[in-house]
C-alpha cells in the first residue's frame, strides 16, 4: 500500500472568492442592462493576463454548459441563470470567473491533489488584477460585501474534493463527519450544495468567511482534512485486515464489470469506479497514468459523455458509450 | 409546540416546504436545528428563516427596507439574499445579529489590497493608469511601504 502522496485520497482543491461592483444592485435586483454588460466588463479587465475565453449561458449549448459543470468550472446556478448568466475560463481550464451568479463575480481557482495554497496564490494574481480595473463593494468593518451574509468577509470558500471509501464502506462516515461540523466545516456530494455524494467523493469547505484571515481559513481547512485524511487512511488498512479475500473479490469484479460491460449507467460507474481506485490504492490493480484515470470521473458523466460521442445522445445510447469508453481507457492504461 | 426531533426542547425554528404540491412542516428547538444545518446538505436557507423567531418583532427604529433597492427584510429573511450593498446599512439592525450567529464575528481581519484602499478613497473609478499610480504611491508613502513606494517611483517615471 502506497502513502507516498495524498493523491489517493484529495483528489482536487478549489478556491472561491465572492466580489461585487460597488454601486450596483446585487443579482436579485440588478437591471438587465448592467447585467448583460458585465462580462463583457469583466473579461476586459482581465487584459491579456492570461488566454481566457467568454461562455455567455444564453450563446452554448446545453450539453456544453453541462460539460463545463461536470468539470467543476460552473456552477448549477449559473446555468440557471441562462439570460445573463457567463463563465471566463483559461485556457489550462484551472481558473474560471462566473458573473452574474448569486454574486457579480465568483473567482475560482481548481487544482489536483492537496494544493489549497497554490490556487490561492493563482487566484489572489486574477483577484488584484481586477481589483485595479473595478471598485468592489468593501467595507473595513464587514470585508468585501456579498450577496449572502454567509460568504461576507473573505468572501473566500476554500474546499477539498476527498475520496472516502474506506470510511463510507467501514460505516465510519457520519461519526467522522459529524466530528468535522464541529470544527464549522460543511461537508457536501461531489457537484457541490444540495447533491448527493456519489462514488464516496465528498466535498469539505470552510463556513465561517468573516473574523478570519484568508491564511487561517485555509489553515482551518488543511487541518480538518488532515484528520479526515489520517481516518480514511485507518479505514483502509482496517478494510484489508478484516476481509481480505472479499475485499480483493469485490474490487475485482468491479475492475471485470467496467472492463467488460455492454452498458454503463452514471451511477453505477461511480460506485463501481470508487472500487477500482481503491484497488489502484492497494496495488491490486496497477496502471501507469493516475492522471487520465481520474479523468473518467469527469468523462464518464453524462454530458461529458454525450459530448465526447460527438452525438445527441439517448439515455440507452449514452450508458452504452459509456461502457465502451471506459473499457477503453481502462484496458490502455490499467492491468491486473 | 415541542420539538419534532428531541421531543424535550421547545420549537423556535419552523420551516414549511412545499415540493410538488406536498406541504411539509419542520419544527425544531435550537439545538437540533443547528445539529441538522451542519449535518451533511445543510439548507442555508433554512438558517435564515429561523431568524425570525429569534429576533421576535423589529423594534419600531429598525428599517424594514432599504432606502437604496427596497429589498425588505421579509424577502432577505425568506431568501438569504439581500438587494444591494446598502442594505447591510439600512437593515443593520436585523443583519448584523444574523452575522454574529452565522458567522461568529462582526470584524473582518484581513488587510485590503492596497489598490482597493486607494479606491476606497475616493470616487474616480476612472482613473487612468498614471493617476492610479500616483495614488497608489501616495497611500505607500502614507503607510510607511517604501519599498512598495519605490518600485511605483520608477513605473510612474517610466510613464513621464
Amino acid at each position: 500500500m502506497k502513502r507516498n502522496n495524498l493523491n489517493d485520497i484529495v483528489l482536487s482543491s478549489r478556491i472561491r472568492l465572492a466580489r461585487n461592483i460597488e454601486g450596483l444592485n446585487f443579482a436579485s435586483k440588478l437591471d438587465l442592462a448592467s447585467a448583460n454588460m458585465l462580462p463583457r466588463k469583466v473579461y476586459e479587465a482581465l487584459g491579456s493576463s492570461d488566454t481566457y475565453l467568454l461562455y455567455r449561458m444564453k450563446d452554448i449549448s446545453e450539453i456544453d454548459a453541462h460539460v463545463l459543470k461536470e468539470k467543476h468550472l460552473i456552477s448549477e446556478d449559473l446555468i440557471f441563470n441562462a439570460q445573463t448568466g457567463s463563465a471566463i475560463i483559461n485556457e489550462r481550464e484551472n481558473v474560471s470567473i462566473l458573473v452574474n451568479e448569486e454574486d457579480h463575480i465568483r473567482l475560482q481557482c481548481i487544482e489536483r491533489g492537496f494544493s489549497l495554497a497554490d490556487a490561492h496564490e493563482n487566484l489572489r494574481i486574477v483577484d488584484n488584477l481586477l481589483s485595479k480595473k473595478m471598485k468592489f463593494a468593501y467595507s473595513k468593518k464587514l470585508g468585501y460585501i456579498t450577496a449572502c451574509p454567509t460568504n461576507i468577509g473573505t468572501g473566500m470558500r476554500s474546499s477539498v474534493m476527498m475520496f472516502l471509501p474506506g470510511l463510507a464502506i467501514f460505516n465510519n462516515l457520519e461519526k467522522c463527519l459529524n466530528a468535522i461540523a464541529r470544527l464549522n466545516m460543511a461537508i457536501r456530494g461531489v457537484y457541490g450544495e444540495g447533491s448527493s455524494a456519489s462514488g464516496y467523493i465528498f466535498q469539505l469547505s470552510n463556513q465561517k468567511t468573516l473574523g478570519l484571515t484568508s491564511e487561517q481559513i485555509i489553515e482551518a481547512v488543511e487541518a480538518s482534512c488532515g484528520h479526515v485524511i489520517e481516518a480514511e487512511y485507518r479505514a483502509r488498512d482496517s478494510l484489508y485486515k478484516t476481509s481480505p479475500s472479499e475485499l480483493k473479490d469485490k474490487i475485482w469484479r468491479a475492475y471485470g464489470v467496467l472492463t467488460n460491460a455492454y452498458s454503463l449507467t452514471s451511477s453505477e460507474f461511480m460506485e463501481l469506479f470508487a472500487l477500482v481506485k481503491l484497488g489502484i490504492y492497494y496495488d491490486f490493480i496497477k496502471t501507469n497514468n493516475i492522471e487520465r484515470l481520474d479523468t473518467l470521473l469527469v468523462n464518464a458523466q453524462s454530458y461529458s459523455i454525450s459530448s465526447l460521442s460527438g452525438k445527441n445522445l439517448d439515455t440507452d445510447e449514452r450508458d452504452n458509450y459509456r461502457a465502451s469508453y471506459v473499457a477503453k481507457v481502462l484496458s490502455q492504461i490499467t492491468k491486473r | 409546540m415541542q420539538c419534532d426531533n428531541c421531543k424535550v426542547n421547545k420549537a423556535t425554528y419552523h420551516t414549511i416546504k412545499k415540493v410538488n404540491g406536498q406541504t411539509t412542516q419542520k419544527h425544531l428547538c435550537g439545538l437540533c436545528h443547528e445539529k441538522m444545518s451542519v449535518g451533511m446538505f445543510g439548507d442555508i436557507a433554512s438558517i435564515f428563516s429561523g431568524f425570525k423567531n429569534f429576533l421576535g418583532t423589529p423594534s419600531k427604529n429598525t428599517r424594514n427596507v432599504c432606502s437604496h433597492c427596497g429589498t425588505t427584510s421579509d424577502e432577505f429573511l425568506q431568501s438569504g439574499f439581500l438587494g444591494c450593498a446598502k442594505c447591510y446599512s439600512d437593515m443593520q439592525d436585523l443583519i448584523l445579529p444574523i452575522i454574529q450567529q452565522v458567522q461568529g464575528s462582526l470584524g473582518h481581519v484581513e488587510d485590503a489590497p492596497v489598490s482597493r484602499s486607494v479606491l476606497e478613497t475616493d470616487d474616480f473609478p476612472q482613473l487612468n493608469e498614471y493617476q492610479r499610480l500616483k495614488r497608489e504611491l501616495e497611500y505607500a508613502i502614507k503607510e510607511e511601504n517604501y519599498e512598495e513606494a519605490a518600485v511605483l517611483r520608477d513605473k510612474i517615471k517610466e510613464i513621464e
